[in-house]
């Protein structure tokens, strides 16, 4: 009956959540924030990926997985206005205007992201 | 004392019992948390992850792994998600962070307990699944600051998730050690 006890709280446990901590908090801060974009892209399940000026007023039209996804570009801002998935989680993100920002409607597919000039990039697979 | 003669059998029932048990309890939890708001659609506290975390270090990886995928497939056709990115952003998290569990168990790693695997296990599940989202639906999307409050909330959920697994498990180990079934 030598088993290791696991319920046991060890010091290795209090190092490794801490760090996993550090880490979360430093990725979170260095996300890349509050530099304004001047394009859209718009990615599609079909591999496309449209991209828009900021500065033209424009409604975007998007195939994907179960519909048209509406996106609109007005004021340097983009927002999603109608989309045929079921939570409608991508419309209440509501307005993106800055690099790195990103909408995501995941059951259709479509994936809105802000660029500009100064380009933030983070976990790429 | 005599053993009874279809022992193997009763075992064998005993152990499908408690599988079925862990497994039920684990659908429940993880349809329950779906009723709970997150920020993505997709993403989940990892509640039912106490379940999965009491099979793996109770009774062993083979356990672990019916539960969980039990826990996925019959949570999600509750829910209506089979097949859905939903379903696959689970699946790729949840056996992501089984296997990390799974060499916390077998002490690859330092010695840490479930309370550390556990945080181990969300971060990993929480980091696989934005990885999936990454390399599914967005490749040049900046996911930075997502993986990171994706981390924060793995390592607070993996605490939750790890000193319950931890007491229950205090609970499983007494009741074995004292003979009790």
């Amino acid at each position: 009956m030598n088993r290791p006890a696991f319920f046991r709280l060890t010091a290795a446990d209090v190092v490794v959540a801490s760090a996993l901590a550090l880490a979360g908090a430093y990725l979170l801060a260095a996300g890349g924030r509050g530099v304004p974009g001047d394009r859209v892209e718009i990615m599609s399940p079909r591999g496309e990926t449209l991209v828009f000026d900021l500065r033209a007023t424009r409604t975007i039209d998007v195939d994907g997985l179960k519909g048209t996804t509406v996106v609109a570009v007005e004021d340097g801002c983009v927002r999603f206005l109608a989309s045929p998935c079921p939570h409608k989680t991508c419309l209440g993100r509501g307005r993106i205007s800055q690099c790195g920002e990103w909408i995501a409607c995941v059951p259709n597919g479509v994936v809105a992201s802000i660029k500009g000039k100064r380009a933030y990039d983070g976990i790429t697979p | 004392m005599a053993l009874h003669p279809d022992r193997n059998k009763l075992v064998g029932a005993a152990a499908v019992s408690r599988l079925g048990f862990l497994a039920a309890v684990a659908v429940a939890v993880y349809v329950f948390e779906s009723l709970v708001p997150m920020p993505l659609p997709w993403a989940r506290l990892g509640l039912s992850n106490v379940i999965v975390t009491v099979a793996l270090f109770a009774y062993g990886v083979k356990d672990a792994v019916v539960v969980n995928l039990v826990r996925i497939v019959a949570g999600n056709l509750a829910l209506g998600l089979v097949l859905s990115p939903a379903f696959i952003f689970s699946l790729a998290g949840s056996f992501s962070a089984l296997a990390v569990m799974s060499l916390v168990k077998w002490r690859l790693v330092p010695p840490l307990s479930v309370v550390g695997a556990s945080c181990l296990g969300a971060v990993t599940n929480n980091v696989t699944q934005v990885l999936v989202f990454s390399a599914l639906f967005a490749p040049s999307v900046a996911l930075r600051s997502l993986a990171g409050a994706f981390i924060l909330l793995g390592v607070v959920v993996g605490l939750v998730t790890g000193f319950a697994a931890a007491a229950i498990l205090r609970k499983v180990s007494l009741a074995r050690f004292s003979g009790v079934h």
